[in-house]
């Protein structure tokens, strides 16, 4: 009886872990990807001015997951975001097309990445 | 990064503490091959997290979590079911039969006849003429029946009646008492503090160690740099 109650506590903890990080990353990594999505078209637009308020927001949305993600995945994957984000500052402020939009797609892809890597896939588990 | 090494290795030292006790006592001494694997697991599993801070933490936590589910599932398996413990821990081999060596038994062993000499010779027994019996266990250790006219002389041998033995209760451990000790051996402070009073010590925190066995007979140590 207790080593049943053991084994279904230890299932019920695992499967509560899986949704809590599946929640955590796949909520945040669809806002990000969608603001970065507005700051890729409205740099296409050369609308700086809107695609600088797009950056705020997504710097001040990253802010606040990357203390959820820490727990979670590896840090190595924020680090890249982070930088990914500096090296956009830059570019924006220097607006510089090409570079913002190469660096947009880069850290869209990061996200996505991260994105994949918690999902339970087959690919994950080999 | 120094203080963060230091608070993640405290974690995981008190976990592994835990899923070590968790894991029976069994761990500590002959360990079968699946706890012996889970026990290398869990050490590496451990040590990473421990030093790389670039590691979540519960990157370690789970998969040492997981080893121990698997632990007491696979224990708990191979105490219900004959089968599951055949096929985790194997089975004990007889490599000396009726005082015959089973060559047989040492090649599917992959034991050598030194091997088998050495640990022989380990457990004292020199001449292989002595020995009726010996076992591979699955632990790896070497179980060993001698002849009947080779093995240690017993009372029962000789029918000589012995008086019933049990164990001696430690009382004072230094300079403690032991309450359990106490009242498993039926004993009253007061008659510990008369016990150790005839053997010239006035208090029980002077008693380096005292203990009563079975048949009433006491035994007490005073602490060093305690003798007046």
């Amino acid at each position: 009886m207790k080593v049943w109650a053991t084994v279904v506590g230890f299932l019920i903890l695992v499967i509560v872990l899986m949704l809590i990080s599946t929640h955590i990353i796949l909520g945040a990594a669809d806002k990000i990807e969608s603001e970065l999505s507005g700051l890729y078209e409205n740099v296409i637009k050369n609308d700086y001015k809107l695609a600088n308020s797009n950056y705020l927001d997504i710097v001040k949305k990253w802010g606040k997951y990357k203390k959820g993600w820490a727990m979670l995945i590896e840090h190595q994957e924020i680090d890249k975001i982070d930088e990914e984000l500096t090296k956009i500052k830059e570019y924006l402020l220097e607006q510089d097309r090409t570079l913002l939009l190469s660096e947009i797609s880069l850290l869209k892809f990061y996200i996505r990445h991260v994105r994949e890597m918690i999902l339970l896939k087959i690919e994950n588990i080999f | 990064m120094v203080i963060t090494i230091f608070i993640r290795t405290l974690i995981l030292y008190v976990l592994v503490v835990l899923v070590m006790r968790l894991m029976g006592k069994r761990q500590m001494g002959e360990l079968q091959p699946f706890e012996l694997v889970i026990t290398i697991m869990i050490s590496e599993l451990a040590a990473v997290p421990m030093q790389n801070t670039g590691v979540p933490l519960i990157n370690g936590i789970i998969p040492i979590l997981t080893l121990l589910f698997l632990q007491t599932l696979i224990t708990f398996g191979s105490l219900k079911s004959d089968f599951i413990k055949r096929l985790v821990c194997g089975s004990p081999t007889i490599l000396i039969a009726k005082g015959r060596i089973l060559e047989d038994a040492l090649r599917k062993t992959q034991y050598s006849l030194n091997d088998l000499m050495e640990q022989l010779r380990i457990k004292g027994f020199f001449n292989i003429h002595d020995i009726e019996y010996a076992i591979l266990e699955t632990d790896g250790d070497i179980s060993v029946i001698p002849k009947s006219q080779k093995r240690y002389v017993t009372p029962a041998d000789l029918g000589i009646p012995t008086k019933y033995e049990g164990i001696p209760i430690s009382v004072i451990v230094d300079g403690k008492i032991k309450e359990e000790s106490l009242k498993y051996a039926n004993l009253t402070l007061e008659q510990v503090l008369t016990e150790i009073k005839k053997r010239g010590v006035d208090n029980i925190q002077d008693v380096f160690f005292a203990c009563i066995d079975p048949e009433g007979n006491w035994f007490v140590q005073k602490k060093e740099g305690k003798n007046k």
